[in-house]
């Protein structure tokens, strides 16, 4: 007898209270097969009415349990529940019934109790072992033609018969009979059907699927098919977004992937932008960090250590469900990166490289070397009392422009022969100003500070399967500059990923990552690039550098960067060992250690060749900092399917301690040379040294439940307790549960297939509590002495070094966990046969016990104090739309949308109420006498109950006043130019309460579109990337910094004057009762990417032993458009480059 | 591993860990070592306030009648006060300190009670060592009280250190804070020890009697004044400098001269008058560089530092602080040539104007009173012209404009001649006369900043907080309140003849010239060094509170203190700047109001107090909400506090 196993089989009635059945039906299934039995007695007596025309069988099915109450059983691969059947009787016996529906050439039924067992018929069975059997063989591969290993081929009507492909992709399967048509099926791959007949030799082609439900997403300690998936998790394939550009960071590759996940932007060469998921959560801005998992692992490392080309996949667990598996840390969101690992048996070869040129992009420039002359001249006037800026022509008019009279009156007798350098000079003009402009000679700031960087990166890794080990091995090579002169990073970057099968029940394997990062010598200062002279130079007429220029306080910019020796680099280990136990029953067993070595070093000697530092008689810096910390985490999997009925159970223990030990070395007055620089420190005569030394541990016990009935139903429930030494006494551990559901609702019977428009509808849910750490230091709930020294003396009058130390933080030994309950609700869709497909999900989520450093009045003499107050609410939604808009042969232009609104909300900071008070300081009662009590604002932290956490509350500047405003400006000590500032309760008095909340400072929608458009073998894409919703300041419009009035040059903005009345700039040294600031919005949009591939026709490459061979070239930033940031990016108003890049990837 | 990882892990002392590289309280007062380094942060506290370009002693002294605030491109809080002395105003820039100074006291207030509450950790050996180092926590917490009530009156008062997030602060009575701060300071004169059994720097009894003086005259308590006074002074242990204590014919350098810059061994001579005078009592007393103001006896206390060693604190910046601004100047030439050239090179290698006379920025500027009137050789007769004899005075020891010569290449013919302020015509050739153009006592601001020899800021020294002199002068005024004059005549002329001053007080003079006249020795002697805002502060509330009439005609009362008092009247007779309503280089112009005895708190520390209404200094934005101070009960001094607000049950 054939031996049936339980889980081949389904319940087909959905009811609850058929749910126990799955159990009694194990045992009346054995008990059958045993005896063999008939047809029960039971059966004939009940008779039923039934017309239906034209159903599908399983509609058929669910009339006639709906009828008896009887239960369908069967095996949902060997029945045709689309067959439509109709049938019309009247109180008539349930097996006449099933006679006339069922099909019993294919199958045959028996009914037990109230059960319905549908089983292949006997005849079938042995008609088929009648037949002649034929042999089948063949290759499957994808469709770059690279071998499938471990594809499933097997009869549609038997699944049971069926084989795996071998590692080059072949198999050999005997089927029944011409007639079978053979399945094949991959993970990540569209299944295919052929019919046999006859034929002895198939290959096969399999296309990737279109909407990756059968992909494998990392769920944290464990991984799920996208199509269980109850949280909100995206998952981005490095392959795609390498198809549309080729990015050369892990923040490129993500800036434009995911829904409402934020990457910022980084102008330096190391290129590590900040990133948040759905916002801000917590008050501290170092506390909205995601947390970085690799293979598994918690990385508390640098994303730049991170090689994008080791990058398989990165999974975003965004709400709190999917990262509550990650508890204590998990309140930003968590990003788990996959690496590569080796595949198949033939060894894979690929070889990138890249080259990139940083081009100028958008940059707020300083006034040319004419400009400057008319800005200088109306400063002049400006800041003389002795004009009111309405003159003809003053003392600082270029006299060129004058004659008669006015030049006369201008000279007041100096010579005329003179008259340039005398106008130079009452410009503030200096003397060597004044002679370079005599001789027609000026400098271009820009081009001692900025320069056309150039980039490169080289990578190479070797993957493959050998026996029972697999491997990934690779290397990488990068040197990058940014637009600042100076600016360099190199990494160097390796890994091996190695997995070997011990036996059956053994894997042993270990992911290391070594990266040797430098980042280079001192860049050249170009903060202040735009107060330099055009008229001045950085080098005196025997080629030395300057000490100072013209100017206030301005240093020469390359000073620094020339007298400086500088050595900046790390050495980062990261190895992780696990082995693994299978157990029989889907039982896994899971033991990783981590470790987390760095080294840190920074060596610095400032040379006393510089001027300005000649009286340190130089200066050395000797840091060391180190780091070593380990992770153990053991895991638990138990993964079982009862036929629709799947379980995957997971249990975790996990103990981590982070360490770190940094030495500082300084001296300064090396004698007697200083040729030695930081090499001999023992030269100087003024050592200082220090140290801090750090420890922090955690532990963590997690467990978590997914089930899921059939592909309509899951649901995942987890819980987890933290243990954290960074908190106080008392609360150092926290509990994080979540529960979440997902209903597929395509796969329901009434949808599934009727409608040809809707192709994929997945409801989800899921609500959960987080925590987070991240805000806080490593001792912030315990008090500290801070220490120094100053000078005692003998009365003889030597000097001795006291130590002085004073209490710096109070002690809170009740600072706890920060938590962040959460609730989402999801909808994946897709129509029209996957041509529009994506995801909306709805969030809102409250975060209380914010960990803040709570300001303290100064009376306490204390500056603030680490605690746990307030609450957060952020809503918003992400929407992820992904449209095929053509595709043809040799035509397809694929476009995928991303919009993110995040709405932020502090509801509560102290939770503590205080008594209203009236303007006169007198208590407010309530009509029965009680003091109404409110919570107050946080208004020397900015932060107020129910604003956003990054709202501007400022004074509104209704532009300047004109002329003709002179007397209404002068109520408020101001002049025409001055900025009108709005006096919202018009008591003619500018203070506290006319502020008022003007914006937010980041932004509430994010939206990116990539379009992807492949024509035959060349490909092309562009990336749109907007922000929107938020403003910034822009102070400059008040043309009266110091830099501004004190230099000989400033940005090239507008500013007021009588003739030119602008209403957004100010006029030169405009004042304001009180400080405030100028905003601007800060919205925009930007062609983030634009790229073309060719890839080259496998007619070409294969002759050469290549698979796989692409040209790339990219555009970044393009372009921006701005709506009122109309000076520099709104980036960075100085350095963010636009980069051309190329690159050539091979693969044998 | 992993099993012995797990184990590990699984105790209860995992998540325990302790700071490795910081020390905690717990750890660090279990002797009198660790109570004594918090005393000293209190110390050097002290000693921030005085030492630094824009430091809180300097705001305190343009708030008064010798010096205003000279930076005149900037609209500074204390220029034009009506409009800019606001609780609003929140820049923090040397001319806008009032924020610096509270916040800055009420961290030394902690460090004081640090000690005070912690005095009875450590096991100590004896009472003496005990009660001298809580009675030099009384002092700490003594001083900033003092300059806290000096300067905002009523005042939010601890006495414990806070250890919760308190936002429940409340305004108590000033003259309830003294009651508490006088009862603990004559307990801590029967402890602290003698300087002379104390390095240099540290808290001597002297000077606890000194504060104590103070507090004695503040309250009127004349007699106890006088006679903490003659205690100091019979001591023995100070004595003042004099010509005795200077080597006969020997000189002194003020200003670059005979320094070897360069290590080449040729000392630097840069054009213009001489930077070498004869040595005297007085620029002997200030000379610094090599240590020399701790190796005199005339110091109380003073403060201890040095270039270039461990424990070395920031450079004293006195002549970027105190002097003409006559070098920098965008490189438009802040001084003119008669041809109209600019005048100065301001290149910080070739100017050497800048690096002989010391790169002054001008920020204190002294007014017409303590530039010309008070150096008059006669005070009773103007006609008599200045004192040149005064060691104060003398070219040499002090800066005088036409000392500075022309040294910028342009200046043609003009080079290596003296600066003129008018050419010939009598056209002005000194773009800004208020910050740019005024003498002052150079010998006492100018010390050699190694740091850029070129561009003198004036480095690391050693500076004086009390010294023997100024308690001559608090036992004049000790003496003068108490109707005796003559003895007031006295005591300013031991501090005239160690000057050689010409003229010699007499009874008259006082009983004529009233305050005014130690009001005016004061200014002479203790320019720069005295916090003469507070001082003045302190004389019109004990006008206010005796009711004696002063020298202008007037009584006063406490309660119209923000409407009508001495200090008001002082500064508008005596600064120019104020009662002429000068303006500046941009516009703006100098006012005042008799509420700016008292400075504005600004409004968010007081919108950071949440849970009770602290009181805004009366006169200011604000003050519409104040509710009656809090008056402190007395707590006897020797044993930790309670806190006051705790005391009176709130």
């Amino acid at each position: 007898m054939k031996k049936l196993s339980i889980n081949r089989y389904s319940l087909k009635n959905q009811g609850v209270h058929k749910f126990l059945l799955v159990m009694k039906l194990t045992l009346m299934l054995t008990l059958f097969f045993a005896i063999n039995a008939a047809s029960a007695v039971y059966s004939q007596k009940t008779r039923l009415t039934l017309n239906l025309k034209s159903v599908t069988l399983e509609k058929a099915f669910d009339a006639i349990e709906k009828e008896t109450g009887y239960s369908f059983f069967y095996h949902l691969d060997r029945i045709d529940l689309d067959k439509r059947v109709s049938i019309n009787v009247k109180d008539k016996p349930i097996t006449e019934v099933l006679d006339k529906i069922l099909d019993f050439s294919r199958v045959d039924y028996r009914i037990i109790d109230k059960s319905i067992i549908i089983m292949q018929a006997k005849e079938v069975l042995e008609r088929n072992a009648q037949q002649k059997s034929i042999t089948v063989t063949g290759k499957v591969v994808d469709k770059s033609g690279e071998p499938i290993a471990g594809a499933n081929v097997y009869e549609k009507d038997d699944p049971t018969h069926g084989v795996i492909t071998s590692s080059d992709g072949t198999y050999s399967i005997i089927v029944k009979s011409p007639d079978v048509i053979l399945v094949y099926s991959f993970v990540g791959f569209e299944p295919q059907e052929l019919h046999v007949a006859n034929r002895k030799l198939i290959d096969v082609t399999l296309l990737e699927s279109a909407i990756y439900l059968d992909e494998v997403v990392s769920i944290g300690y464990g991984t799920s098919k996208k199509k269980d998936l109850t949280g909100a998790i995206a998952n981005v394939k490095a392959d795609d977004i390498e198809k549309i550009y080729k990015p050369s960071s892990v923040g490129d590759l993500l800036r434009s992937a995911v829904s409402g996940l934020r990457v910022s932007y980084s102008t330096d060469a190391k290129n590590t932008p900040d990133f948040s998921i759905r916002g801000d959560n917590s008050l501290t801005a170092n506390g909205n960090v995601p947390l970085i998992v690799i293979d598994g692992v918690i990385y508390n490392g640098d994303l730049a250590d991170i090689n994008v080309n080791d990058i398989e996949s990165v999974d975003i667990l965004k709400d709190a469900s999917s990262a509550s598996i990650y508890g204590s840390r998990a309140t930003n969101g968590v990003v788990v990166f996959t690496t590569k690992k080796g595949r198949t048996n033939k060894a894979t070869i690929r070889a990138r490289a890249k080259y990139s040129i940083l081009t100028k992009s958008r940059r707020l420039e300083p006034w040319d070397k004419n400009e400057v002359l008319t800005w200088k001249e109306d400063v002049m006037v400006a800041l003389d009392g002795n004009y009111n800026g309405t003159e003809e022509y003053t003392r600082y008019t270029d006299p060129r422009t004058l004659s008669g009279n006015e030049l006369d009156n201008w000279l007041e007798g100096t010579d005329q022969s003179e008259m340039v350098p005398t106008w130079l000079g009452r410009l503030g003009f200096g003397n060597k100003e004044i002679d370079n402009y005599m001789a027609g000679k000026s400098t271009n700031w820009a081009n001692y500070l900025f320069h056309t960087g150039q980039s490169q990166s080289y990578d190479l890794s070797i993957s493959g399967k050998e026996n029972s080990v697999t491997y990934y091995w690779s290397v990488n090579y990068q040197d990058n500059q940014s637009l600042r002169i100076g600016d360099n990073f190199k990494n160097f970057n390796s890994r091996i990923n190695i997995d070997a099968s011990i036996g059956k029940h053994f894997n042993i394997g270990m992911n290391t990552q070594f990266v040797y990062q430098n980042e280079g010598g001192e860049p050249v200062k170009d903060d202040y690039y735009t107060v330099y002279s055009l008229y001045d130079s950085p080098y005196d007429d025997e080629g030395n550098l300057v000490a100072a220029l013209a100017g206030s306080n301005v240093v020469n910019p390359l000073l620094a960067s020339e007298y400086t020796d500088r050595k900046f680099d790390h050495y980062k280990f990261f190895p992780s060992a696990y082995v693994k136990l299978s157990l029989p029953l889907g039982i896994t067993f899971t033991s990783r250690f981590t470790q987390r070595i760095e080294f840190d070093r920074f060596f610095e000697f400032k040379s006393p060749e510089n001027p300005v530092w000649e009286s340190w008689n130089g200066q050395g810096t000797r840091n060391h900092y180190q780091i070593y910390e380990w992770q153990s985490d053991n895991i638990f999997n138990w993964n079982q399917n009862f036929g629709q009925h799947r379980f995957d159970i997971t249990g975790l223990w996990n103990a981590e301690r982070f360490q770190s030990w940094e030495t500082n070395a300084f001296n300064q007055g090396f004698e007697p040379t200083a040729v030695l620089g930081y090499h001999d420190m023992s030269l100087g005569v003024n050592p200082l040294v220090g140290s801090n030394d750090v420890a922090a541990t955690r532990t963590a016990l997690m467990g978590r439940i997914n089930y899921s009935y059939g592909y309509r139903y899951n649901f995942s429930a987890s819980y987890r307790r933290d243990g954290s030494s960074r908190f106080g006494e008392n609360q150092k551990h926290a509990n994080f549960p979540s529960i979440s559901a997902g209903w597929t609702i395509t796969e329901e019977a009434f949808l599934k297939d009727k409608t040809d428009w809707l192709s994929y509808l997945k409801l989800r849910i899921s609500w959960g509590i987080n925590g987070n750490s991240s805000g806080i230091g490593y001792y912030d709930s315990m008090a500290r002495m801070e220490s120094s020294k100053y000078l005692n003396a003998t009365w003889s009058g030597s000097y001795f070094s006291v130590p002085y130390m004073f209490i710096s933080q109070m002690a809170n030994s009740n600072l706890a966990w920060e938590k962040a309950q959460s609730l989402n609700f999801g909808l994946d869709y897709a129509f029209f046969n996957d041509r529009i497909r994506g995801a909306l999900d709805v969030y809102s989520s409250a975060t209380s016990d914010l960990l803040l450093y709570k300001k303290l009045p100064v009376i306490t003499g204390f500056e603030g104090v680490m605690t746990n107050v307030g609450n957060v609410k952020n809503k918003g939604f992400e929407l992820s739309l992904n449209t095929t808009n053509i595709k043809t042969a040799s035509l397809k232009w694929i476009t995928n949308i991303n919009v993110s609104y995040n709405k932020n909300e502090i509801t509560s900071l102290t939770g503590e109420k205080v008594a209203k008070r009236d303007a006169d300081g007198n208590i407010i009662t309530d009509e029965n006498g009680n003091p109404v009590m409110y919570e107050p604002d946080d208004i020397s932290s900015g932060w107020f109950i129910g604003e956003d956490k990054s709202v501007v509350w400022d004074y509104k500047a209704l532009g300047t006043w004109s002329l003709d405003e002179a007397e209404e400006a002068a109520k408020y000590h101001q002049k025409p130019g001055d900025f009108h500032l709005e006096d919202k309760n018009g008591d003619g008095i500018l203070n506290i309460d006319d502020k008022q909340f003007l914006g937010t400072r980041i932004p509430k929608w994010f939206v990116t579109m990539t379009n992807n458009i492949t024509f035959k073998s060349f490909d092309f894409g562009i990336v749109f990337l907007g922000k929107f919703g938020y403003i910034a300041p822009f102070n400059e419009a008040q043309n009266n910094s110091q830099g501004y009035i004190k230099n000989n040059n400033t940005a090239a903005i507008p500013y007021w004057t009588a003739d030119n009345q602008v209403k957004d700039y100010g006029r030169i040294q405009s004042t304001a009762d009180v400080p405030f600031s100028i905003y601007r919005s800060k919205s925009y949009v930007r062609i983030q990417n634009l790229a073309l591939g060719y890839n080259f026709p496998k007619s070409i490459l294969s002759p050469i032993g290549c698979s796989n061979a692409r040209l790339s070239f990219n555009i970044d930033n393009l372009v921006v458009c701005t709506q009122e940031w109309d000076y520099g990016d709104p980036e960075s108003y100085r350095e963010l480059p636009r980069t051309y890049s190329f690159s050539i990837d091979v693969s044998f | 591993m992993l099993v012995a990882l797990m184990l590990d892990a699984c105790s209860d002392d995992f998540l325990n860990e302790n700071p490795k590289s910081f020390l905690s309280p717990e750890n660090t007062f279990v002797d009198a070592k660790g109570l004594k380094a918090v005393v000293d942060a209190g110390l050097q506290g002290i000693m921030f306030e005085i030492n630094r370009d824009g430091g809180q002693a300097m705001f305190d002294n343009i708030t008064s009648d010798v010096m205003v605030a000279g930076t005149t491109d900037k609209n500074y809080m204390w220029q034009d006060c009506n409009k800019n002395a606001t609780p609003q105003n929140a820049k923090n820039k040397e001319g806008v300190r009032n924020m610096q100074w509270y916040y800055e006291t009420y961290k030394n207030i902690k460090n004081a009670n640090t000690v005070i509450d912690n005095i009875n950790v450590p096991k100590w050996e004896s009472d003496k060592e005990r009660n001298h180092l809580l009675g030099t926590a009384y002092f700490i917490r003594a001083y900033f009280y003092y300059m806290q009530t000096m300067h905002f009156g009523n005042s939010a008062f601890v006495l414990t250190v806070i250890s919760s997030a308190r936002n429940d602060f409340q305004t108590f009575t000033m003259e309830s804070i003294w009651k508490q701060m006088i009862t603990d300071l004559e307990w801590a004169e029967k402890w602290v020890k003698p300087a002379n059994e104390l390095p240099k720097g540290q808290v001597g009894n002297s000077a606890v009697r000194m504060l104590l003086t103070k507090y004695y005259l503040l309250t009127n308590q004349f007699k106890k004044a006088e006679d903490e006074c003659d205690v100091i002074i019979n001591s023995g242990v100070h004595h003042l400098v004099t010509d005795a204590d200077v080597n006969p014919g020997s000189t002194i350098d003020i200003g670059m001269g005979s320094y070897d810059l360069n290590g080449d061994g040729i000392k630097e001579v840069f054009g213009g008058r001489s930077v070498t005078v004869s040595a005297d009592a007085v620029n002997t007393l200030h000379s610094d560089y090599g240590g020399g103001r701790l190796l005199n006896s005339e110091a109380i206390l003073v403060f201890v530092n040095a270039n270039n060693l461990d424990g070395t604190q920031r450079r004293a910046k006195s002549m970027r602080s105190y002097g003409p601004n006559f070098g920098n100047g965008s490189g438009a030439g802040r001084v003119k040539t008669p041809d109209g050239n600019n005048g100065i090179n301001d290149k910080s290698r070739k100017g050497e104007q800048m690096a002989k006379w010391g790169r002054g920025q001008g920020q204190n500027r002294p007014t017409n009173y303590s530039q010309y009137y008070i150096w008059n050789k006669n005070p009773n007769d103007p006609s008599q012209g200045v004192d040149t004899v005064d060691y104060r005075h003398k070219r040499g020891n002090w800066l005088y404009m036409n000392d500075v010569v022309y040294d910028n290449a342009s200046a043609g013919d003009w080079y290596g001649k003296p600066l003129r302020l008018y050419n010939d015509k009598g056209d002005l050739l000194c773009q800004d006369t208020i910050r740019n153009w005024f003498g002052y006592p150079l010998y006492k601001f100018w010390v050699l900043d190694l740091h850029d020899t070129r561009r003198q800021d004036g480095g690391e020294a050693s500076l004086y907080l009390y010294r023997l002199a100024e308690v001559y002068l608090l036992r004049a005024e000790a003496r003068f309140w108490q109707g005796d004059y003559q003895g007031a005549a006295d005591d300013i002329n031991v501090i005239r003849n160690r000057a050689h001053a010409i003229y010699q007080y007499t009874a008259y003079d006082v009983q004529r010239d009233g305050i005014g006249a130690i009001l005016d020795e004061r200014a002479r002697e203790l320019y720069g060094e005295e916090f003469r805002g507070s001082e003045l502060t302190r004389i019109a509330l004990m006008f206010a509170t005796n009711g004696k009439t002063a020298y202008n005609g007037k009584t006063y009362n406490i309660d119209d203190i923000s409407k009508d008092n001495f200090w008001y009247d002082r500064v508008m007779e005596k600064n120019d700047f104020f009662r002429e309503h000068t303006p500046t280089i941009i516009g703006e112009v100098f006012t005042l109001s008799p509420y700016h005895i008292f400075w504005p708190i600004n409004e968010t520390f007081i919108n950071a107090n949440v849970g009770a209404v602290l009181n805004q200094t009366p006169g200011y934005l604000g003050d519409e909400r104040n509710i009656p101070p809090l008056v402190h009960k007395v707590q006897p001094a020797g044993q930790p506090n309670v806190d006051p607000m705790e005391a009176l049950g709130m």
